[in-house]
């Protein structure tokens, strides 16, 4: 009799193993249904040298949205990454270097707000200082778009569990603009698109399979900036 | 065993405090042309020891401390903002007046917030309005200005309620800073004051010998406030 129990307890136990390495494997196989699309616009001739720099700042003039902060430090990971030898210098940096003239409030929204900037001697030779040659702006931001599912979760004094299934949409859309500090020009425009699908199933634990929208919106829009920003064309 | 259900209890009760955010921002020098004006500066004890407390049912228990990160906003700003700053422990009065052009004490009019949960959006929120005061050297009102500041910060993974505030809190004082010092000679009554402040000091010649330059101040006043209003215009 008891050994009949433990054999049910048993193929109980199978069953729901295999319920769940399935419910895993599918999950897995559709986590990776992530879609990235890379526009580029070429306006101008770029290249940059040994001596001069770049640097990424997120937009955050708009209201209901933020350009994120580590957003804007993978781009510059990315740009500098890859031994592109690439000179990127932080946000944080630079925004300090130039306070109060690159904050929110501040910030130049147009190239001529940039160049009514550089008529002040003490912000174009700390510019000059700094070695920039291209300014990076990051503008957008990465939303939920949908969410479906739900997950049940218990405890008791046998123990707990979770059963349910949970599934969302991120769609992350950015827009780089290059500005040239060395021409006063705008040099081209990078715009990416990244949709992907997330899994939650909750077989006693729930097991969260995520898509990495960001992060392959990241890598997407920094290659293309690295590659843009670096090609040889003559500048 | 009596220290772990202290320590539990301790815990609990904790939790049960609310959100206590001790705003500790660190500001960069203002690369800004600076004022020829000895300007005294007075922080009131409460502007020192700014607390923003609120109890609501809805949005649950908060305290927000911006004294100690406002003065060394303020302390940083003015002493590049102005040639010289003397700091004040109280405002100079008719039989104690001091050797300033001016004294300046800012006050904290009011400071607001909102959460992701009250607006629907994913930012945190954070709005502060200060009222800038000046008094003459013999402490007599002057005239005062109104500076707002806001600053937001996403809602982040792994990020606490408390960081989130804190960091929008400490970029409202980034844009205090950087509205002062885009505002200060755009401001009207400010600027006529400055006018006479800048022309009082060329023609005297007690005046001159500390601001050597004060004689082509308000030229440089005036080219300052063009520049300014056609920066931010763009």
């Amino acid at each position: 009799m008891n050994r009949k129990l433990y054999l049910n307890k048993r193929i109980r136990w199978l069953k729901l193993s295999l319920v769940a390495l399935t419910a895993m494997a599918a999950a897995v196989v559709l986590a990776g249904c992530t879609t990235t699309t890379i526009n580029e616009m070429r306006q101008g001739y770029t290249g940059i040298t040994k001596s001069e720099s770049i640097v990424v700042l997120g937009r955050r003039h708009k209201s209901d949205y933020e350009t994120e902060l580590d957003f804007v430090q993978c781009i510059g990971g990315e740009i500098s990454g890859q031994k592109a030898n690439v000179s990127v210098i932080p946000e944080q940096e630079f925004a300090d270097n130039l306070y109060p003239w690159f904050e929110p409030r501040t910030a130049p929204v147009h190239l001529e707000g940039l160049n009514n900037l550089l008529q002040r001697e003490q912000i174009a030779e700390r510019i000059t200082e700094l070695g920039i040659r291209y300014i990076v702006w990051v503008d957008g931001s990465t939303e939920r778009t949908s969410s479906a599912g739900s997950i049940a979760c218990s405890i008791g004094p046998g123990g707990g569990g979770c059963l349910g299934f949970g599934t969302w949409d991120d769609e992350s859309l950015y827009e780089a603009s290059i500005w040239d500090f060395k021409n006063l020009t705008t040099v081209g425009k990078i715009k990416a698109d990244a949709k992907g699908t997330s899994y939650m199933p909750a077989v006693v634990v729930p097991i969260p399979l995520l898509a990495r929208v960001k992060a392959n919106a990241c890598k997407g829009l920094g290659e293309q900036l690295r590659s843009f920003l670096t090609s040889s064309e003559e500048s | 065993m009596m220290h772990t259900i202290l320590f539990i209890l301790v815990a609990l009760l904790i939790g049960c405090g609310g959100t206590v955010v001790h705003v500790d921002g660190h500001f960069p020098d203002p690369l800004v042309e600076q004022m020829p004006l000895k300007m005294g500066v007075y922080y009131s004890e409460e502007f020192r020891n700014y607390n923003y407390e609120i109890e609501d049912k809805k949005k649950g228990n908060y305290s927000i401390s911006t004294g100690s990160s406002q003065v060394r906003l303020f302390d940083t700003l003015f002493a590049q903002f102005f040639s010289e700053t003397r700091q004040l422990s109280v405002l100079p009065s008719n039989s104690a007046p001091i050797k300033v052009n001016a004294v300046l004490a800012p006050e904290v009019e009011e400071l607001q917030f909102t959460i992701p949960r009250e607006t629907r959006s994913q930012i945190f929120e954070v709005w502060v309005k200060y009222k800038m005061r000046l008094y003459s050297a013999a402490g007599a009102p002057l005239l005062n200005w109104p500076i707002t500041a806001y600053g937001k910060t996403p809602k982040a993974f792994m990020k606490s309620r408390e960081e989130a505030l804190e960091q929008a809190a400490i970029v409202a004082l980034r844009d205090a800073g950087a509205n002062f010092a885009t505002s200060f000679n755009r401001v009207p009554k400010l600027r006529r004051w400055l006018n006479d402040e800048l022309n009082k000091g060329a023609g005297d010649m007690s005046t001159e010998a500390v601001y050597p330059h004060s004689n082509k101040a308000a030229a440089m006043l005036d080219q300052s406030i063009a520049e300014t209003e056609k920066m931010l215009r763009e």
